[in-house]
């Protein structure tokens, strides 16, 4: 089965979000007086879709975002200047991840984040971004049977067995060339990463 | 070529497992071990090639507004106008919108010294414990153009309408969702539901039989080049204490 060449179309936040953004764009530049709740307003997102892009869901990202935010906030003197509250929060949030794939893995570094993030601090959606075009290359660089399972699977977001049904193949069968799949893609991604150093 | 005896190792089921998880915006299982941990890494990354991105939830957002003020020991400080703009999702309630109501009768503004450009507002927030927040300068807001502020809890919008000047509260009446300024329709929108107010702040039915109230309107006072609005921090003790105890 030939998979068509799959559209990226843009990520679209919910209708809440954006008016929280509308918000904190209103908000920014007023009132330095208090610089605890302008870089809450105005960074919560872009670091919540840091974290999520790295995280893959929801529960995870908010997890991790309430941690960055609670171990920051309370370091964060108010007169630092916008640019450099962004770049520590970012800071704190690199840091927070990587002891979090730690506890969980008890991994010793943390490879995957290491080169992307170094691009960072200047802009707050770039992380985010970088997520993605990872991914793309991986599904770009992975014989066609891996990235049509990929692909169904994560960018259409079938269920094993809707992806086994698109294929014409066993769940069975659809399970081992998933897991076969991302083994692929993780050692892809090593590569990746020795590239970039 | 398929070889539909193949039997998935605990490892492949593991991972499908996870897979699901992230797909329905779940916490996976703690992975067994390194080699796992790595896969769930990359699938993580893998599923950023979704097109939509689970957002935080709204309630999320506001309580860990509430956490990180009382972390920092000034609760107020940041609740209110974080509440503000969390007021975005929220049924106006009380948070944002005990700060200011709608007039009943248009009251006659009380001798604002200098220059106001605009005619006597008949929408005008009332507001206690006011004071003149700077905004921006005139010289900022060119005819037909529209520029969010904020003064003290109030965030807006001024808009100049031909050289008129308005200060418009930038929360739609119907949700208290943010309002986004349309320039080339010079129009309000509301993300929320899609409700749009003119320049003017009145609402714009797109349905016949729809009614929202128009949007309020703040003082606005000219100083050499210097805009003001009369609004409040709605915070008692930042506001000159004139009646410390009103306010609660």
């Amino acid at each position: 089965m030939r998979m068509p060449r799959p559209e990226w179309p843009a990520s679209q936040g919910s209708a809440f979000t954006a008016a929280w953004e509308q918000g904190s764009d209103a908000v920014a530049g007023e009132q330095p007086g208090n610089a605890v709740e302008h870089a809450y307003l105005r960074y919560v997102l872009p670091i919540y879709r840091f974290l999520y892009s790295r995280l893959g869901n929801q529960e995870e990202a908010e997890d991790l975002t309430s941690e960055v935010f609670l171990k920051a906030i309370r370091q964060l003197e108010p007169d630092r200047d916008p640019v450099s509250v962004q770049a520590w929060l970012f800071q704190v949030a690199r840091t927070t991840l990587a002891d979090y794939w730690r506890r969980r893995s008890r991994l010793p570094v943390d490879p995957l984040d290491s080169e992307e993030l170094a691009a960072s601090p200047g802009d707050e959606r770039a992380p985010d971004g970088s997520a993605q075009r990872l991914a793309r290359w991986l599904l770009d660089q992975l014989p066609p049977r891996d990235r049509e399972i990929l692909t169904l699977r994560f960018l259409h977001g079938y269920s094993i067995k809707e992806t086994a049904a698109a294929l014409g193949i066993t769940v069975n069968h659809a399970k081992v060339l998933q897991h076969r799949a991302v083994q692929r893609a993780a050692a892809l991604g090593q590569r990746y990463r020795d590239h970039t150093d | 070529m398929t070889t539909p005896t193949d039997q998935p190792s605990p490892e492949a089921e593991r991972l499908n497992a996870a897979i699901d998880r992230l797909l329905a915006e779940q916490r996976p299982a703690a992975p067994a071990d390194a080699a796992e941990a790595e896969l769930l890494r990359v699938a993580a990354v893998l599923k950023s090639l979704r097109p939509e991105r689970a957002e935080p939830r709204p309630a999320f957002l506001r309580e860990l507004a509430q956490q990180v003020g009382r972390a920092r020991g000034r609760p107020r400080a940041l609740s209110r106008r974080a509440a503000l703009a969390s007021g975005a999702a929220m049924a106006a309630g009380a948070a944002g919108f005990a700060i200011g109501r709608l007039a009943q009768p248009p009251t006659p503004s009380p001798g604002t010294s200098g220059p106001v450009p605009s005619p006597p507002p008949t929408r005008e927030l009332q507001v206690n414990n006011g004071q003149w927040f700077p905004v921006g300068r005139v010289s900022e807001v060119p005819p037909g153009t529209a520029v969010p502020f904020t003064a003290g809890a109030v965030v807006g919008h001024l808009v100049n309408l031909n050289g008129e000047l308005l200060a418009l509260s930038g929360v739609c009446t119907h949700m208290g969702c943010l309002l986004r300024w349309q320039a080339a329709e010079r129009t309000f929108l509301c993300p929320c539901h899609g409700a749009i107010f003119s320049a003017r702040g009145e609402f714009q039915p797109r349905r016949p039989g729809t009614y929202q109230p128009p949007l309020p309107l703040l003082q606005v006072r000219v100083e050499a080049d210097q805009v003001y609005v009369w609004s409040t921090t709605g915070e008692p003790g930042d506001a000159p204490s004139e009646s410390p105890a009103g306010a609660s």
